[in-house]
């Protein structure tokens, strides 16, 4: 909100409206200062109007409060400003700039109070005032005992938004969609999300997992509302009822390059590229969107898809080089030579990691999943074995088994350490895959790799129990001695996880790496070690999902255009 | 400005009763009283409120006031101290002069006082919303006092907190007088060793405070000089300032600041005490600050002479400042051994507990006694009832520190009564509420800070201090103050005769005897009358009237007490 | 308000209206709010003890006490003990034995007395007496002023109370004596100051053997 007073230097800003903020405003509203007095809640009060009685001299709290409270809301200099957020702060000539955010009340002035709203009102939070000992309605006064006693409906971030990774207006683009105003639906999605099909369809939406409405049935399919505005507007746009958007103008000199077309980098060059920055995308593989394309199956996620969306940001201005790896040829300084002022580094996680078993390196038939997924997203449809065994739990471990399914091999299966419920992969995709035929061996571990003339053959595998919980909050899976079995295959596909393949960084690069090969940053800034480099997705917490990916692109874009301005 | 009523406008009265939730109708029944009420003379209109002061219940009232056309509004409520200002305000928002309101308490004269007794509180409650509406009638409109404000202020007492009061008037543009009775600036922290846990040194700090106020151009300072005569009120003080008791200056300012500070209790030769191996807290600053300590056995006896029955108070900050120097002494030397003897430890604060905590790492000993079994000294040893032990230690020392509490200074007697300010029954000077006007006192425009007040470390001495001058710049800088309308005034001048009873009876130098074209009468400055109505209750001619507690007004409310 | 805002006559006004005692609470000595007015309630109050004692009634209905707004338990104890001892002594005049005319009489010329100038004067004074002494510099002592308040407040009452029953009837020196039960000749006193003052005047009508006065 924007608000000159009309005494200007003498105005004061009180963030807080408890006692000590009541007392301060007062005494300089007395000395002739207009002040605003801020308080984040609905009314100002603070803890001294919740309490019964004072010390020393017992009097009720109440009472020495509201005195106070009826002083400043009659006071001429004293300006209330309550529901409402502190933003930002800026020092100009010798005062400050304040930026408030005022969240609405919701219900207007017409309202005399009759609470017959409370008495409908089917949203019970809990009640504040009281501690939380009790609930209260969303529509409530908050305490009729506060300043300004005003009804108001309390919205907190609804649960889906606080836990989407991009915390996307969840509840605004449902509503929108129920309203079948399907365009500002997707706006809305694409303020935080520039990939929403493919969300649509790969995202692991933690938010129906919050969702309240589970608890009274099933959650909102908010996932599925997602895919189906980005698909109307895709057909639409095929129909060419809906023209791309055009490239925002570049307003700004720098230029960014952006290593790596996954969801990290893409989205960095979005969040740029709608900054005015001009944004170039270096990509290793022939095809653009890393991980989804690369190791997402396309009856997961077609390919079609991508390319729209992909197709999407370029019409933003954004750049895509592809079969551009970073490398001996290129590297990291080069980019900076090229005059690129930033870069960030988003180049994923594609190095599957070992088994760590005797005989994994002796015998022909191991595939690892990334490779396999890999090869079979980019054409590669040749059946790859007869007996597939795939040893992970995740997401990747499932697709492979599928995939393998899909290119015909008769026997699937998949051998997991820990029980079902620790399995990290998509629960229905679990569901699915043994819909599928894939057999899942849970609280089951190679100890050893079988093979004949150079050849797998099988491998011999040992039950586990569950013991104690480990760094991750899970449970560690210990071997159970003498349970030693064998299993058939031939073709091993380990799907136990994959780091950063780092390889490509040249010598003397100076970049911070931890001890799995993935960057180190400052986590708020996403800023590596060397001024101007930037990282995150895959690349900096290992395999994760697209989500936390477009989480960690946003943080970063957010950053390194500070780091522009600066 | 609000309507002022016309004297011959029919009386319309309006009785609001407040539940005040369950505080009043939990224990009495209000509906009756508000039925009652309906049935006195001039009553027109009578509400229930479930909380009158609540912004719906104040909403109430107005419409009321101007739905009905009320000329008189009773609120049967709380206390007037808390919510008169809530209700006036209502009145006056409402178009009806603030002063045509009457506050009738019911709930701290009637229902928390007679719980469990609902038909006599009920009844008791009838009674005075009687005498509030009898009252209610005889009431007068008043508009409020504005007084110009000198800028300046006085500030006695020229330690840490008149320092500090003193530098954050100067710096606010306001002309301070800083009157110190000794020959130097500085005060207690002149003989302080360091200040923790700031760990800076206390000399060093004071001096430079001393030296900017000293150096500034709005304060000017009077070293032993003491304030002999005031005069006035808020905003235009006539204070006389006697130095070397010779020289007399008469200085005009708006506020005082009281900051007169504290003393350490002397209490003669307990324990031994010969200044030598047994010697105070303040000494052992000075030995520390000297660096010559000359003892390895170091104990401390802590509350001596407080929290006894002649001083019950806790003195607060001893605690910290002997733990301070226990740690100092550790540090100096590793080897000396230092005990501390105590009843309560009081490390209030996150700084002053990991104090605490470092003493007890660095190796100093902590031994609880009681107020039953105080130590013993003995020669070169100090023998004590350990309480948690359950037996009794003794402990060889070469340095005996007495830890007395802080107490008031000497002459406060006479400043309280020159400045008509209260003293606590310790002898420290009473603030004007212990919860909301710490600063205060209830004279206006005269406030308190640091020890004066009560014993405090010197950070909570500055924070007063700049809390004082913050209370009293919001007259300064308005330049203006407001005052309650509630003032003697002359009835009529022919009836005076300038005896000048009243003159002499009056404990704020209010009225003054005038020659008039009438003779020598009696003239009240209202803004410098508090309203206490002492000369009304004496002027033999019935000369004076006491506003807003008239005779009428009186005499109405007392005959209906018993008109009922 | 202050209790220094404490008029007597507002203390005879409640006898008056039927209190069966009044009850007037102050801050602690030396700790007034008002600074000094406690003070003077104090000898106000004292001063209305005497007056109601002067006219039969128990001053004990009459009690000032001392408080801090703090002390909640004192004002119990106070109020409690109070009210137990007018209790005890019963409803106002019957307690005494005085008959509700009598008593209105009585009590009247109480609030006359001190809405007198002299007793006003004095009440006043008191503190000033006794700390700077008078217009010659005569300190006094806390007795002597007592004494000299007697004196007074005797006069005062038997003045008023003369009038006040001449202005009912015309009584001889005798009769007035009778009724207000002090000796004829200080009545007689009394009438030749009066008289003096043009308050009364000798009736014309004569019972015979003394003359009987009027007011004028």
């Amino acid at each position: 909100m924007t608000e000159k007073s009309k005494n200007e230097g003498g105005n004061v800003l009180i963030v807080g409206g408890g006692i000590a903020g009541i007392e301060a405003a007062l005494d300089l509203a007395q000395a002739g200062f207009q002040v605003f007095l801020l308080d984040k809640s609905p009314a100002v009060g603070g803890t001294m109007a919740q309490l019964d009685r004072v010390f020393p001299n017992q009097g009720p709290a109440l009472c020495q409060i509201s005195a106070k409270l009826d002083a400043i809301s009659r006071h001429p200099n004293i300006r209330i400003i309550t529901n409402a957020n502190l933003e930002r702060v800026k020092r100009v000539n010798g005062g400050f700039e304040i930026t408030v955010r005022k969240e609405p009340l919701r219900v207007n002035e017409k309202c005399d109070g009759c609470a017959a709203c409370v008495a409908v009102c089917p949203i019970k939070p809990y009640d504040t005032y009281n501690e939380g000992l009790m609930l209260r309605t969303a529509i409530d006064i908050q305490n009729s005992r506060y300043y300004p006693a005003l009804y108001n409906i309390e919205k907190e971030t609804p649960i889906c938004q606080e836990t989407c990774p991009v915390h996307i207006d969840i509840r605004r683009y449902v509503g929108l969609i129920a309203e079948g105003r399907f365009d500002q639906a997707l706006a809305v999605i694409r303020e935080r999300n520039p990939l929403p099909a493919i969300c649509g369809r790969v995202c692991n939406h933690p938010c129906e997992s919050a969702c309240n409405r589970g608890a009274q049935d099933e959650p909102i399919a908010i996932d599925a509302l997602k895919r189906f505005v980005a698909d109307y507007e895709l057909k639409l746009r095929k129909e060419g009822k809906v023209p791309y958007s055009k490239a925002p103008r570049k307003t700004k000199k720098a230029r960014v390059a952006i290593v790596g077309a996954g969801p990290a980098g893409l989205t960095v060059g979005y969040d740029l590229a709608l900054r005015g920055y001009e944004a170039t995308i270096f990509e290793a593989a022939p095809v653009p969107g890393g991980m989804l394309y690369l190791g997402i199956p396309e009856y997961r996620l077609p390919r079609d898809i991508i390319e729209a969306e992909v197709d999407y940001i370029k019409n933003l201005g954004v750049e895509i080089r592809l079969s551009t790896p970073i490398g001996p040829d290129l590297t990291i300084d080069d980019l900076f030579k090229q005059g690129h002022k930033a870069v960030f580094i988003g180049i994923g996680a594609h190095r599957g990691l070992k088994l760590k078993v005797p005989g994994e390196d002796d015998f022909e038939g191991f595939l690892d999943c990334i490779v396999f997924l890999r090869r079979v997203n980019l054409g590669d449809t040749t059946k790859p074995g007869r007996k597939v065994v795939v040893i992970g739990g995740g997401n990747s471990a499932i697709d492979s088994a599928r995939t393998a399914l899909r290119l015909g091999c008769e026997e699937v299966s998949i051998l997991y350490r820990r029980s079902r419920r620790e399995m990290p992969a998509n629960p229905w995709e679990i569901e699915e895959a043994e819909r599928e035929g894939v057999k899942i061996h849970y609280l089951a571990a190679p100890v050893k790799i079988l093979g004949q003339n150079g050849k797998v053959t099988g491998m011999l595998c040992t039950k586990m129990v569950l013991g104690k919980l480990d760094a991750s909050g899970r449970r560690t899976p210990i071997p159970i001695e003498g349970s030693e079995f064998e299993v058939e295959a031939d073709l091993i596909i380990p799907a136990i996880s994959q780091e950063p393949d780092i390889s490509f960084l040249h010598e003397g690069h100076g970049l911070e790496i931890s001890k799995w090969n993935s960057f180190i940053i400052d986590e708020r800034t996403m800023a590596t070690n060397r001024p101007g480099i930037f990282a995150g997705g895959d690349a900096v917490t290992g395999p994760s999902t697209v989500i936390e990916a477009i989480a960690a692109g946003h943080r970063a874009a957010d950053s390194i255009d500070k780091f522009l301005k600066d | 400005m609000a309507r002022l009523v016309d004297e011959m406008e029919e009386l319309r009265i309006g009785v609001f009763v407040c539940h005040c939730g369950t505080n009043i109708a939990g224990f009495l029944d209000p509906r009756e009283v508000a039925e009652y009420a309906g049935t006195l003379p001039d009553v027109v209109f009578v509400k229930e409120n479930l909380f009158s002061c609540s912004q719906s219940g104040v909403t109430e009232i107005q419409n009321a006031i101007k739905e009905n056309q009320l000329n008189r509004v009773v609120v049967a409520a709380c206390t007037p101290r808390t919510h008169e200002p809530t209700f006036r305000a209502a009145c006056e928002d409402a178009g009806l002069n603030p002063f045509f309101f009457e506050f009738v308490n019911i709930r701290e004269h009637c229902s928390w006082v007679h719980k469990g007794m609902a038909e006599e509180a009920t009844h008791k409650a009838k009674d005075l919303v009687r005498m509030g509406v009898a009252r209610a009638r005889y009431l007068e409109p008043r508009e409020p006092i504005v007084a110009d404000v000198e800028p300046a202020a006085l500030v006695i007492g020229g330690g840490v907190s008149g320092l500090t009061a003193a530098l954050s008037l100067a710096n606010r543009g306001i002309e301070v007088k800083l009157v110190e009775r000794e020959e130097e600036l500085g005060g207690m922290l002149r003989r302080i060793f360091r200040l923790y846990p700031s760990n800076i040194d206390a000399r060093e700090f004071i001096a430079r405070q001393v030296e900017a106020v000293e150096g500034h151009p709005r304060i000017e300072v009077f070293t032993c000089s003491t304030v002999e005569g005031l005069q006035g009120y808020i905003g235009n003080y006539r204070a006389t300032i006697s130095s070397q008791g010779v020289n007399k200056r008469e200085v005009h300012v708006g506020v005082i600041i009281v900051a007169t500070g504290a003393a350490q209790l002397d209490l003669g030769e307990v324990y031994g005490y010969d200044g030598k191996r047994v010697i105070t807290l303040i000494e052992l600053e000075e030995r520390l600050r000297n660096g010559e300590l000359g003892a390895k056995n170091v104990v401390m006896i802590k509350c001596v002479g407080a929290r006894v029955p002649e001083r019950l108070y806790c003195s607060r900050i001893c605690c910290m400042t002997s733990i301070k120097n226990a740690i100092l002494i550790k540090e100096k030397d590793p080897e000396a051994r230092v005990h501390i003897l105590y009843r309560d430890l009081m490390c209030y604060g996150v700084d002053n507990e990991a104090l605490l905590r470092k003493a007890k790492e660095s190796g100093v000993r902590f031994i609880n006694y009681s107020l039953e079994r105080p130590p013993i000294m003995e020669n070169g040893r100090v023998r004590v009832h350990s309480d948690i032990l359950g037996k009794e230690i003794g402990i060889n020392a070469d340095l005996v520190v007495l830890v007395t509490p802080m107490v008031s200074q000497d002459g406060v007697e006479e400043l309280s009564r020159l400045l008509k300010v209260p003293l606590d029954g310790d002898r420290f000077f009473l603030e004007a509420h212990v919860k909301l006007r710490p600063l205060d006192f209830a004279t206006d425009g005269i406030y308190v800070c640091g020890t004066a007040h009560w014993p405090a470390s010197v950070s909570e001495s500055i924070e007063q201090a700049l809390g004082a001058t913050a209370r009293a710049s919001t007259y300064l800088i308005n330049k203006r103050v407001t005052v309650e309308p509630i003032f003697s005034m002359l009835l009529d001048e022919d009836l005076c005769r300038g005896c000048g009873l009243c003159a002499s009876l009056c404990p704020y130098a209010a009225i003054e005897m005038v020659q008039t074209e009438k003779g020598i009468k009696a003239q009240m400055i209202a803004v410098a009358c508090k309203g206490c109505g002492t000369c009304g209750a004496s002027c033999y001619r019935r000369a004076i009237k006491m506003n807003h507690y008239t005779d009428e007004q009186l005499i109405a409310q007392v005959r209906a007490a018993f008109s009922g | 308000m202050c209790s220094g805002r404490v008029d007597p006559t507002i203390i005879l006004e409640a006898f008056l209206s039927k209190a069966d005692g009044v009850f007037v609470g102050a801050c602690r000595r030396g700790e007034c709010h008002y600074v000094t007015g406690n003070l003077q309630a104090e000898g106000k109050v004292n001063l209305t003890k005497k007056v109601l004692s002067y006219i039969g009634l128990h001053p004990e209905r009459l009690v000032m006490e001392w408080m801090s707004s703090g002390e909640g338990g004192r004002f119990v104890e106070c109020v409690t003990s109070f009210q137990e001892e007018i209790r005890k002594l019963g409803p106002l005049g019957k307690g005494e034995g005085i008959g509700t005319e009598e008593l209105q009489l009585k009590l009247t010329a109480a609030q006359r007395v001190m809405e007198g100038k002299k007793l006003r004067w004095v009440v006043s004074k008191r503190l000033e007496f006794k700390e700077k002494g008078n217009l010659y510099g005569e300190v006094f002592t806390e007795h002597e002023i007592s004494r000299l308040f007697d004196e007074v407040v005797m006069d005062e009452l038997t003045l008023q109370e003369i009038l006040l029953r001449l202005r009912m009837e015309p009584l001889s020196a005798k009769t007035l004596s009778g009724m207000i039960n002090i000796a004829p000749s200080r009545i007689l006193r009394h009438l030749a100051d009066m008289k003096r003052m043009g308050l009364v005047s000798v009736s014309t009508e004569d019972d015979g053997r003394s003359p009987v006065w009027k007011a004028v």
